[in-house]
């Protein structure tokens, strides 16, 4: 289970973190901040943790599985990517980081006015202001779409999603991004139909499926997560193809 | 006998190709280029990040799930 990587990701950010070093931890929790948010507050993460509810990511970075690392540097360059079993408790995954971060690096000075952090309504208003300069971008409306369901304007971002699936039947991310809305506004109905049409679309992608079954047997993810109910399930989903 | 010019068959390949690519997968993050910017709400839902105004910093992105 990714979550219990997080005690251990908190350790090694406390040693790491003098060396210009930064964990941006991303939960892919259709249900919101919260189911994640116990858990990172049971391992007392201090690194900035956030969610992708609607999911826009994986897509933005080609993963159909978690757990993922990404290291960045200080240029914004990818210096490493492993999707999938990506483990700070796998020794070799941890000194890949490692390795990185036994190059020199010297803090920039951040400059007033660029801290990591803004309202969500800042970020929608962005959102919208970048969408807006460039009406055909599909990827600009995604993202608007997705920022406005950040901010609870799940209305704003259905409609925004029908825009680009008018344009794009095929986008699997403007699928997701719209069952997350219908979730949200408690059409679930809608939501499963919209994720299963994903699904037929990119049948390897497992974060789907993954919320396909929350969305099916919500008694068998929360409060607890079964293990032995979702081994069964695959199984059963294997013998079938 | 066939007598496909190989021009012909390097246009097919690449249409093959672009057919063949799953539908969304347009991009792939590659090592040594940039990391595709994206913003995301914490966990409480009231602020954002935005991994460009990491920059200067070393950043990792690790995903995960509670599930």
């Amino acid at each position: 289970m990714c979550r219990e990587q997080l005690p251990v990701w908190q350790k090694f950010y406390i040693q790491h973190h003098a060396e210009n070093f930064e964990i941006l931890s991303i939960s892919m929790d259709t249900q919101g901040g919260e189911v994640a948010r116990r858990f990172t507050e049971a391992a007392g993460v201090t690194f900035p943790a956030a969610v992708d509810r609607a999911q826009g990511l994986w897509e933005l970075y080609s993963f159909p599985v978690v757990p993922n690392g990404f290291f960045v540097d200080e240029q914004g360059i990818v210096r490493y990517a492993k999707i999938g079993g990506f483990d700070v408790r796998n020794p070799d995954d941890a000194a890949a980081i490692e390795r990185l971060l036994a190059r020199p690096s010297r803090p920039r000075v951040t400059p007033a006015g660029s801290e990591h952090t803004r309202t969500v309504e800042e970020a929608l208003r962005r959102a919208r202001e970048a969408a807006k300069r460039e009406p055909e971008n599909l990827d600009l409306r995604m993202s608007l779409a997705e920022r406005a369901i950040d901010a609870k304007q799940d209305a704003e971002g259905l409609r925004v999603f029908q825009s680009v699936l008018e344009k794009n039947p095929q986008s699997t991310r403007a699928l997701v991004g719209l069952a997350t809305a219908y979730l949200d506004l408690g059409q679930k109905d809608k939501a499963l139909a919209a994720l299963r049409q994903a699904s037929r679309l990119d049948p390897g992608n497992w974060i789907i499926h993954k919320q396909i079954w929350a969305i099916e047997h919500p008694e068998q993810f929360y409060p607890a997560i079964n293990g032995p109910w979702q081994d069964k399930q695959l199984e059963q989903e294997k013998a079938k193809k | 006998m066939l007598s496909v010019k190989l021009p012909t068959l390097m246009f097919l390949a690449a249409i093959w190709m672009v057919a063949m690519a799953p539908p969304g997968r347009a991009r792939e993050v590659e090592i040594g280029e940039p990391a595709p910017d994206f913003t995301v709400p914490s966990l409480d839902g009231k602020t954002a990040y935005r991994l460009s105004d990491f920059r200067g910093h070393r950043v990792l992105i690790f995903h995960w799930a509670s599930w």
